[in-house]
């Protein structure tokens, strides 16, 4: 059979050979060669979209073969309902991402192979099947990131890119020991996570630690919790994000938001949620807190913010609460609605994280509300109506409109979630959340495109072809999801069903 | 039936993706389009309400599924949901068809003139289409979820075109205002549809009917409320938001910095009806739940006289009418609360009728004086002799004379209020209050009349150039003037006994329709129907008598001067104040609760996050690990250096070599550091364990 998704995962890391091998002075030729390594991905994705199973819970496209025989470790890729949706966010950020990056001048070369080697670790994040794979890949797209980050990032992009390191460094360190520890606890001793899977291996296994006997699945889960909850970011572990997309250039906080983000909640729903379903259950009103936690906090400090790219990023703190609140539902509508806030907000927030960069390439700063305390922009829908009418859609995307993406979403979360009584409480408040992101975007929208035209922006461009091309698909995606989104749905539906009977 | 009905929001949603985004490009930057689209949606609805008519019942309904997520067997939390949204015409959905798209397509028509040469004309009648379409989706929904959908894209549209003057500060703060405060009530709203999806899995209303009637959902709670309670309240909190009634009324005021033909599309006749429709659909739930129709009841009573109150005061004449619609929408929403819901529709449509007319008659006013302010205009009946005409009309209705269409509709509501309180012996406040606004409305209303028509004139430039308008914009006034009166709904007079037989009896019958398939038929005791009757009896002459007190009151202050305004103000001192001020809702909501309360907790926090819990719980282990780093490294400067390796030269010396280099390395190396140990230790701990 065709190794599909090997082939995916490893054509950008070939591209970034060819990339490395290509004459330094061409940086239009690096360029075009990006474009064309990311467009196979792309095509591989829609073969992926058009001939996945939808009616079974089971892995598909499956290259399995031993790699590691001693430690029982496997070469093993798969997907399922999950990673599909993510793997096809996935190749199609990477690919609009790769064309948005046209302005990079410094560096073209490194730029390029580095973000073509992230592709590599994301695809394999979400492709593999193996603990030990998994993490392998996990460490790989760390190091691109760090350097994307520190390289080509703005003013304080050293302590941006270290803090973003650590952050993910303290998870990774907490995944390792987890990994080891499931792998010592498993009989028999694997990394295969669908083996770890199947027959609840961990319950009722208890180790000592200080002096303590502690069961050994809670204390799985807390560390694999902890490891994902920081890429979430879960509150309180967000606060490498406002820095780490800051400090980014355009396309890697679009990468960092739209797909890095949903590593998190992957993790969990690959992980933890199947693995220790009973450590699960035990700490749903735990994640339920946090996500409410950070739909509010997030929104609340994205009100707060001055910079428009920062306020981007603490609206994602606040999507991402979505999320986590429909996984701790156990709901069918809530989980399913969890997954496709996963999708949704890679779009919307994609868009937004585009459009604050075709703002910042023209005028050079990104201020709301300049530190000093004067104006940043207003009233630029004057000059730039196309730029203003693609901002509103993406806006009224993110704010959960009905007609566009992020509502259907935000509704089946909520109308999951509140179906369990236990959580009707937290719902209620989080339901504030709704509010405060209607808040947060339209002022910002009021402050910066409307009311009287600031003079200094009266020569500023419309967008370009080239910037129009890359929101394009992002706007039909929420447009057409909003309407009717049974595509993103079907795929998850089969793997949703089988994960929730282990709750019920 | 249902299938084409659908077409009736279809073409004005079609008329929107043309219009957004090729229409400037066309010739008339494309105007015609969203006209015909909507009469092409008026010419769909038409046959629906004329087999109302002819056949005195409508009922179709076709349903199709939306969203299917495949799960568990039935009754579990992981159980399959199934989301089906359909078209639903009956009684109800025939009249407000045809409402809707006729004063939609007189709205659209009149615009045509008004809005000629502005700029983004055509996203003018982009957002116009896209609001169309979803009023009339919202009428056709069979479901709460697709209601809800509309509902927001109807406020969407709202926010659009309240800030069409989008480089006028006044306006996109009102727009962004209006959006926010709606939304406070749809967010609560939305917990109400979730509520229904809760407790019986779906929110289609024939599927409600059907499960009030057999009495399921009964003892389940959400919150500790019982569920329809609960469902019940947060519904009503739709309604206060999108209708505008207090304590979330502060909106609607500020919405008239949108275009005229916008207020009286939007403002006036449809969208902020939506809310009282709302309540009607739902109304056997609200019944069911027993103690949501009081509070209900008394929302809209105290809507409509706080705000009857405002509008005696108010001197921009688009502001008047403004309170005015937020006092008809309590009286609506009052009659829904004591039963008398089918007034309540009717007042529905008989104000979106008069409303819509009043609304573009200020229209035409504004367009040929090029001034809001009353006191700037006076004397124009003659310069505007078919402005004038239709708007007196549609005052005389809203004022409650005899013979026209808001008389029948106010007077029942009356009449049901008051029975209302005479059969539970109290809630005496409720008909007290709808009465004194009834009073208080013939006056504010005449008070404009003269103001602008009468009299001389104020300013003697604007009102040398004032004119009547074109037909296109005429046309609309008229027909809408000639549906203000009574004999459409009820009879010539509207009064029974003078009428002795009501000889127009389609909106009764289609509202006993209506009230079967509700399930909420009544069947009165006789000793409630002589209370009934007594009521209605006395409402009638009350109301009557007010009306005409206020109407006296209003020409012998307004026309004749033989009272003087400023003189009552001066006596009323202190509350005068207060009703100027709007209550000081506006200063309390911004001022207090946002400015001081949100804000600064918004900025609070954001200083926290940076400060706190970045700075000190993140950046902090850094500071620990620096600190680490220089205790350790001066052990090993001091003791391990000096002592041991001095001592044990060669050995230790290579050992000091790899000490030293995590030593003087950045935090990453820290971290791989106490990674590798952890490792090797948990290896050599379980090598121990076996």
């Amino acid at each position: 059979m065709f190794p599909i998704l090997s082939v995916m995962t490893y054509i950008p890391l070939l591209g970034m050979i060819i990339i490395l091998a290509l004459p330094r002075n061409n940086p239009n030729l690096v360029r075009w060669v990006a474009v064309g390594v990311t467009a196979i991905p792309l095509a591989l994705g829609v073969y992926l979209y058009l001939s996945f199973d939808r009616s079974t819970a089971s892995m598909q496209f499956v290259e399995q073969f031993d790699w590691i025989k001693p430690f029982n470790i496997q070469y093993y890729m798969g997907i399922d309902g999950l990673s599909i949706p993510m793997v096809l966010l996935t190749v199609l950020l990477t690919f609009l991402c790769v064309i948005a990056s046209w302005g990079i001048e410094t560096g073209v070369k490194g730029y390029y192979a580095m973000f073509l080697f992230l592709e590599t670790g994301m695809m394999g994040v979400f492709c593999a099947l193996d603990f030990f794979l998994f993490f392998v890949f996990w460490e790989i797209m760390l190091l691109p990131m760090y350097f994307l980050i520190g390289i080509w990032g703005g003013k304080e992009k050293v302590y941006a890119a270290i803090k973003f390191f650590l952050y993910t460094l303290f998870g990774s360190v907490l995944m390792l020991l987890v990994m080891v520890g499931m792998y010592y606890y498993s009989e028999p001793h694997t990394f295969n996570l669908l083996q770890l899977a199947q027959g609840h291996m961990f319950v009722g296994k208890t180790v000592v630690l200080f002096g303590h006997q502690l069961p050994v699945d809670k204390l799985f889960w807390i560390g694999l919790f902890i490891g994902f909850a920081i890429k979430v970011p879960v509150w309180p572990f967000h606060t490498w994000l406002p820095w780490a997309h800051v400090e980014a250039p355009t396309a890697v906080s679009v990468i960092l938001a739209g797909v890095l983000l949903k590593m998190g909640t992957y993790g969990i729903l690959r992980m933890n949620y199947p693995i220790l379903p009973e450590a699960t259950l035990w700490a749903a009103e735990f994640m339920m807190v946090l996500g409410i936690i950070n739909i509010l906090y997030g929104a609340f400090c994205a009100m707060a913010q001055k910079d428009l790219k920062k306020l981007v990023a603490y609206s994602s703190v606040s999507h991402m609460g979505y999320v986590m609140v429909g996984m701790a539902s156990f709901t069918t509508a809530g989980v399913n609605g969890a997954v496709l806030q996963m999708f949704n907000h890679g779009t919307s927030t994609a868009m937004l994280f585009l459009l604050v960069g075709v703002i910042y390439d023209r005028a050079h700063h990104r201020w709301i509300v300049k530190p000093d305390g004067s104006k940043g922009f207003g009233g630029i829908a004057a000059v730039v109506p196309v730029y203003t009418g693609i901002m509103a859609i993406a806006l009224f995307a993110s704010l959960g409109l009905p007609g566009l993406s992020g509502f259907i979403s935000e509704a089946l979360v909520f109308l999951g979630a509140f179906s369990n009584p236990r959580f009707q409480t937290y719902v209620v408040i989080g339901s504030l959340g709704i509010l405060l992101g209607a808040a947060y975007l339209l002022w910002m929208f009021m402050r910066v495109f409307l009311g009287p035209l600031n003079e200094e922006y009266k020569d500023l461009k419309d967008m370009n072809f080239r910037e129009v091309f890359t929101l394009m698909p992002l706007c039909a995606l929420v447009i057409v999801l909003g309407v009717y989104p049974m595509p993103v749905l079907n795929l998850m539906g089969s793997t949703i069903e089988k994960l929730l009977t282990l709750f019920s | 039936m249902a299938q084409q009905a659908l077409l009736i929001a279809l073409f004005p949603l079609i008329a929107f993706v043309i219009q957004s985004l090729i229409g400037k490009k066309l010739p008339r930057h494309g105007d015609f389009i969203s006209v015909l689209a909507i009469l092409g949606s008026l010419v769909v609805a038409t046959p629906i309400f004329m087999k109302l008519i002819t056949e005195g019942h409508v009922f179709d309904s076709f349903q199709v599924t939306w969203m299917s997520l495949r799960g568990a067997e039935a009754g579990r939390l992981n159980s399959a949901v199934t989301i089906v949204i359909g078209v639903l015409i009956n009684n109800l959905t025939a009249i407000m068809l045809l409402m809707v798209t006729l004063c939609a397509f007189l709205i659209h028509l009149f615009s045509v003139g008004y809005m000629h040469g502005e700029e983004r004309y055509h996203l003018f009648f982009a957002y116009i289409s896209l609001f169309s379409a979803a009023m009339l989706g919202l009428v056709l929904s069979d479901n709460l979820l697709t209601f809800f959908i509309c509902w927001e894209l109807m406020g969407l549209c709202s926010y659009l075109l309240i800030g069409f003057y989008y480089k006028k500060p006044s306006a996109i703060n009102a727009s962004i205002k209006a959006f926010m405060t709606t939304r406070v009530g749809d967010t609560l709203f939305f917990m109400g549809i979730a509520g229904l999806y809760y407790i019986y899995g779906t929110s289609n209303f024939m599927s409600i009917y059907k499960a009030i009637e057999l009495g399921t959902g009964h003892g389940v709670t959400i919150l500790g409320y019982p569920a329809l309670a609960f469902i019940g309240f947060m519904v009503l909190m739709g309604t206060i938001g999108k209708s505008a009634q207090f304590p979330l009324h502060v909106w609607l005021p500020d919405a008239m910095e949108g275009p005229t033909p916008v207020s009286a599309l939007i403002h006036a006749a449809t969208m902020v009806a939506a809310g009282v429709f709302l309540l009607i659909r739902m109304f056997p739930l609200l019944e069911a739940a027993h103690v949501v129709l009081p509070v209900v009841a008394y929302v809209g009573a105290i809507t409509a006289f706080l705000a009857a109150l405002i509008a005696i005061v108010q001197v921009d004449i688009k502001k008047v009418l403004a309170y005015s619609t937020i006092s008809q929408l309590g009286y609506m929403v009052m009659g829904v609360g004591v039963g008398a819901f089918s007034a309540g529709f009717m007042h529905l449509i008989t104000h979106a009728c008069f409303k819509a007319c009043l609304f573009l008659c200020s229209g035409s006013v504004i367009h040929s004086v090029h001034t809001q302010d009353m006191r700037e205009m006076g004397g124009l009946k003659s310069k505007m002799p078919i402005t004038f005409a239709t708007m007196f009309i549609a005052t005389l209705a809203i004022s409650g004379v005899p013979g026209f269409s808001g008389f029948v509709s106010k007077d029942r509501i009356l009449g049901g209020a008051l029975a209302y309180s005479m059969e539970h012996q109290g809630h005496y406040l409720i008909p007290f209050l709808g009465f004194a606004t009834a009073g208080i409305t013939a006056f504010y209303m005449f008070r404009m009349i003269y103001m602008t028509f009468f009299g001389h004139a104020r300013d003697e430039h604007k009102h040398h150039h004032a004119h009547e308008q074109p037909f296109t914009m005429t046309i609309p006034l008229m027909v809408l003037a000639a549906l203000s009166f009574a004999i459409v709904f009820a009879g010539p007079t509207g009064i029974e006994s003078i009428d002795h037989v009501m000889p127009v009896k389609w909106f009764d019958h289609a509202l006993e329709g209506v009230q079967v398939e509700m399930g909420i038929a009544e069947h009165l005791s006789p000793e409630a129907e002589a209370v009934h009757h007594k009521a209605h009896g006395l409402a009638l002459i009350i109301s009557l008598a007010v009306a005409g007190l206020g109407i006296f009151l209003s020409s012998i202050t307004y026309l004749k001067h033989l009272l003087s305004a400023e003189k009552f103000k001066r006596m009323a001192g202190p509350l005068y104040n207060l009703v100027w001020n709007k209550y000081f809702f506006d200063e309390f909501y911004l001022g207090i609760f946002i400015k001081k309360g949100l804000l600064n907790f918004n900025q609070m926090l954001a200083t926290f996050d940076d400060k706190v819990v970045d700075r000190i719980f993140v950046d902090g282990w850094r500071d620990i690990a620096m600190v680490t780093k220089n205790v350790i490294g001066k052990f090993d400067d001091l003791v391990v250096d000096r002592l041991m390796v001095d001592g044990t030269a060669d050995v230790m010396s290579g050992g000091g070599w790899v000490l030293r280099q995590f030593q003087t390395g950045k935090v990453q190396q820290y971290l791989v550091l106490t990674v590798m140990v952890i490792i090797v230790a948990l290896f050599f701990a379980n090598l121990g364990l076996k």
